[in-house]
């Protein structure tokens, strides 16, 4: 059984983080709250995400897995305006999510969860960590964006760079440590990542959030934020690109 | 455009359009050439003629494109507001009234279909009669170059052009064939001399044109047989078994390599010395097909810039190869492509219809060799995606 009532936002917030990973997914519910763990088909990227109970207005589940299209659901929350309250309902026995607002219901059958498959989080030593606000790094990738399709991420004891160079010129945000909320790092370390996936990520931060990042040399980003007034925690992973 | 294209001297266009006349008559003017922000500009115009033939004509002085369109208003009813009016004269008349005005005239685009010289008149002499020997150019057009217009004994003697054909100023138009003309004088009398028939027999000759720079014709876009509703190209034979009606109802246009085929007849060892025709396309084009973009697009028109920048202007990257090697190191995936259009070693499917054609300058090798990844269309060392589970 499920019985969830929640604003639109804490419900649009979860869906813009999974779909930058991936369309359908395995929600894990428990009756602490939700936890989301899956990789894109490529494995490129993973999200980890859990978000407590406290994040909704009523909130009662048992121990459950549901498969859904975060698509479907998507489309679904776009109808409703902003502070609306979305209510999703599972009986015991069915394989269907009632999702009601206003005066609307929509009935949206459920995804086999077999081919849902969690992954391993990857065991990683990242040596270098910032914290910086996530609206510096949106500006960043806006300018960034029709330049290449790739960023580089460097860290050293002094400052974090995000900068990409070709044919048409190049963009580059630095960032000095007095202006980070946090930087820990012992030898300067430099990574570069597709640019498709980490502007959907970053994108997937409100503005006024602060963003932690792990680094390592040519290995993957860890970004940690915040979701849902703090009852939310997001992990990405996003390996590298690693010149031949 | 004309100076970031690297253009000396360019034809005016309309010069019979009473406003254009008025505008161009307000800049100076020095021994048959106005001069605009240090490039020449000669009086020209392109007209059709009572058989819709195109003809291009040159005028030394305002004076005598006024004393030609005093001459010619009976015969026109659109020459106060078209660019290209019609004036109904046969070739030989138009020609006539042109001399009369101390003006050079030739066919314009003489191959192509409908509106050139050949496929309507099926002659320069049918065309222009007791003038014909006083022409002294024709205009290959976009569609035909050298190789295809020599092995024709009427065309002996004749200069050939590569022009633009531009009707605006876009860089995709202007320049996108020109000729490079060597001359004693930057003055009207001297291009006229370079225009005379025989002109480039004698390579010692002081004014003559000495190399043409054009698409390759099979860019062009009547450059095969081609229907030209669904622009499906077809041999010369199966076009005239079809009646020249395309089985989607719409008519075939004959292609202007079957349209030299026929006037053809020339052997190899007769053919005349002719100046080289190198193949050039305009860089926007390049930079839309090197980095899979629209040639109209602000990011081509950023690129085209930040070229401009390194090399001073367009024409330089294809006439002079040092300015190349000023781009090589920012810009290697356009160098390259430069490269492949000089040595033939690009990919055509030919124009034909109205269509144009469409060239892939680079192969899928060479954009692995730049770039690691064939199917990207960036161009850029991205290097190799790793996986998250190889950590």
């Amino acid at each position: 059984m499920l019985h969830i009532v929640g604003k639109v936002e804490t419900f649009r917030e979860l869906v813009d983080v999974v779909l930058t990973v991936v369309e359908e997914v395995k929600l894990v519910f428990n009756p602490e709250g939700i936890r989301i763990r899956t990789v894109d088909p490529a494995h490129i990227a993973m999200v980890d995400l859990t978000l407590g109970k406290e994040a909704f207005e009523k909130y009662e589940a048992d121990e459950m897995e549901v498969g859904l299209s975060m698509n479907k659901f998507s489309k679904v929350l776009s109808l409703a305006e902003a502070g609306t309250e979305i209510t999703l309902k599972i009986a015991n026995e069915t394989n269907e999510v009632v999702i009601t607002f206003g005066n609307l219901e929509r009935k949206m059958i459920l995804i086999d969860t077999a081919n849902l498959t969690e992954p391993k989080m990857p065991d990683l030593k990242l040596p270098a960590t910032i914290t910086v606000q996530a609206h510096e790094v949106r500006q960043a990738i806006k300018i960034s964006m029709d330049i290449t399709d790739y960023i580089s991420i460097s860290v050293d004891e002094n400052r974090f760079i995000l900068e990409n160079s070709g044919d048409t010129g190049s963009a580059k945000l630095e960032l000095l440590k007095e202006k980070l909320e946090e930087l820990e790092c012992e030898s300067p370390i430099t990574s570069m990542f597709a640019l498709d996936y980490f502007s959907k990520m970053i994108k997937s931060i409100k503005k006024s959030e602060l963003v932690r990042m792990h680094l390592g040399n040519a290995y993957p980003i860890k970004v940690e934020f915040t979701i849902a007034g703090q009852n939310g925690m997001v992990t990405y992973l996003l390996a590298p690109r690693i010149e031949s | 455009m004309a100076r970031k294209k690297g253009l000396d001297l360019i034809g005016s266009g309309d010069c019979l359009h009473p406003g254009v006349l008025r505008e161009i008559s307000k800049l100076p003017i020095s021994d048959g050439l106005f001069e605009y922000n240090g490039i020449s500009i000669v009086l020209q115009c392109e007209v059709e003629d009572i058989n819709r033939a195109h003809h291009i004509i040159l005028f030394p002085l305002i004076s005598e494109v006024e004393g030609f369109r005093e001459a010619v208003r009976n015969n026109t009813n659109d020459m106060e507001y078209e660019g290209r009016p019609t004036i109904n004269l046969f070739g030989s008349e138009l020609a006539e009234l042109v001399h009369r005005y101390h003006g050079i005239i030739g066919p314009a685009h003489i191959f192509t279909p409908h509106t050139g010289t050949l496929p309507l008149y099926g002659s320069l002499e049918n065309c222009y009669g007791d003038q014909l020997n006083r022409i002294g150019f024709v205009e290959l057009g976009l569609s035909a170059d050298t190789a295809l217009a020599n092995p024709m004994s009427q065309l002996a003697g004749l200069n050939f052009l590569s022009n633009s054909d531009a009707h605006s100023p876009s860089p995709r138009r202007m320049g996108r064939e020109f000729n490079i003309i060597q001359l004693d004088k930057l003055s009207f009398e001297s291009l006229r001399r370079s225009l005379e028939r025989n002109a480039g027999d004698d390579p010692n000759a002081t004014n003559r044109i000495i190399a043409n720079y054009g698409l390759p014709p099979e860019k062009g876009r009547y450059h095969l047989t081609g229907c030209s509703s669904c622009h499906v190209k077809f041999t010369w034979d199966d076009a005239r078994k079809q009646r020249m009606r395309c089985p989607c109802g719409g008519r075939i246009k004959r292609g202007i390599r079957d349209i030299c085929g026929q006037h053809r007849d020339l052997e190899n060892g007769e053919l005349p010395e002719r100046p080289l025709y190198h193949y050039i396309i305009p860089l926007v084009d390049i930079i839309g097909d090197v980095y899979e973009i629209s040639p109209d697009s602000s990011k081509a028109s950023d690129i085209f810039d930040e070229i401009l920048v390194l090399c001073g202007n367009e024409l330089s990257l294809f006439v002079t190869k040092e300015k190349r090697e000023l781009i090589r190191e920012r810009f290697p995936s356009v160098s390259l492509a430069l490269d492949n259009l000089d040595s033939g070693k690009f990919e055509t499917i030919p124009g034909g219809g109205g269509e144009y054609g469409k060239i892939k300058l680079l192969s899928d090798q060479d954009r692995a060799l730049l770039c690691g990844n064939v199917n990207s269309g960036r161009l850029e060392p991205t290097g190799e995606q790793k996986s998250l589970f190889e950590f």
